[in-house]
């Protein structure tokens, strides 16, 4: 998430703390596209990632790397989730993500004073296929 | 004066209160629960209903989880709703998805063997007849350039980093991992260790309570 949080990459540059609504973020139907979540990683679930929502139940993704030209369609409860940066480990690695493993979404950035605020709501690509195909209509 | 003592009062209830409330909590969620398990998924081992089990909230997150425990679980297609499974697999294993579908070669063999016993059977005397009515018999297995497609028998899953197979003892009525493959075990809740079955806390007779042990042995 390097453009969205901790921006400066210096070993002595603080961490930000943002504020966090962990109140029924378990279901499915609080989380919106383009939410930034923290989840527990399904790879170690003692980690927890922070990630930005791309995709809802019964979504069809474009993952990045197509390398079979395969596209992914989510679960039921499940969504897909990307960092803003290119190099996250994210759905792209490990598949759609139940929304059980959701510990909270993170709504407003407090620590550093400047960047005070929500949290930026745009951030990674798009990757529903929908979108991609007819990116003009209302939906 | 008498207000004031009042208030002390009042103050130190709240205050208690809190404190009570805030060391259950704490210790429901990271020591023991008593849940009541429902469904019919694990039948021989627990009860369907009135069962009520201790958790152990310890194995949390699947912290040293072993092949073989009962764990409880959010099931991960409906996060809201809580499954009680056994683990079945571990990372890093070779799982069959479905055991109870069969195998492809065996269920040919059968095929065969029971058309060669019958002496009547028209079908016995002509291989080509034979193909027919085996393809015609199992229509969901085809065959492609690779041999069979496996597609609904002897399909294998490598179960990834971070994640378990869990199934249902009673494998005929259970959703589990057959139907929403590996479960991941940041939705794992806690290991079940006692199960108190309520009719025979209710009648003074029977088992209070039984240890869920670990029936896992290696062949």
């Amino acid at each position: 998430m390097k453009p969205t949080f901790n921006p400066d990459s210096s070993p002595f540059g603080s961490k930000d703390k943002v504020l966090l609504w962990k109140f029924n973020v378990k279901n499915i139907e609080n989380l919106k596209i383009n939410d930034v979540i923290f989840l527990k990683s399904p790879i170690n679930p003692n980690q927890i990632y922070t990630k930005r929502i791309k995709g809802l139940q019964s979504d069809l993704i474009i993952p990045r790397y197509p390398d079979t030209r395969s596209k992914v369609l989510i679960p039921l409860n499940h969504i897909w989730v990307e960092g803003d940066n290119i190099h996250s480990i994210d759905s792209n690695t490990y598949g759609p993500v139940s929304t059980g493993m959701v510990i909270a979404k993170a709504v407003w950035i407090i620590w550093p004073l400047n960047r005070f605020g929500p949290v930026p709501s745009e951030g990674g690509r798009e990757c529903r296929e929908r979108i991609l195909r007819y990116p003009n209509t209302v939906l | 004066m008498g207000i004031k003592v009042m208030f002390k009062d009042i103050r130190r209830i709240i205050s208690l209160s809190i404190r009570t409330i805030a060391g259950l909590h704490l210790f429901t969620s990271s020591m023991f629960e008593i849940s009541q398990t429902e469904g019919a998924s694990m039948l021989p081992t627990v009860q369907s209903n009135g069962d009520f089990c201790i958790v152990d909230k310890r194995y949390k997150n699947g912290n040293k989880i072993e092949m073989g425990d009962i764990i409880v679980a959010r099931k991960p297609t409906q996060p809201d709703s809580w499954v009680c499974k056994r683990i079945t697999g571990m990372p890093g294993d070779i799982i069959i998805i479905d055991p109870s579908r069969g195998h492809i070669e065996k269920m040919r063999e059968k095929f065969n063997n029971i058309i060669s016993n019958d002496d009547d059977c028209e079908i016995n005397k002509n291989d080509s007849i034979k193909e027919n009515e085996f393809n015609s018999r199992f229509k969901e297995i085809k065959l492609n350039k690779n041999g069979f497609d496996r597609s609904p028998y002897d399909q294998f899953i490598v179960v990834p980093d971070g994640h378990v197979w869990v199934t249902g003892d009673n494998l005929s009525d259970s959703v589990d991992s057959r139907t929403y493959s590996v479960l991941p075990m940041g939705l794992i809740g806690g290991k079940i260790i006692i199960g108190m079955y309520l009719p025979n806390w209710m009648n003074f007779k029977g088992e209070y309570y039984r240890f869920l042990a670990n029936t896992f042995h290696e062949v």
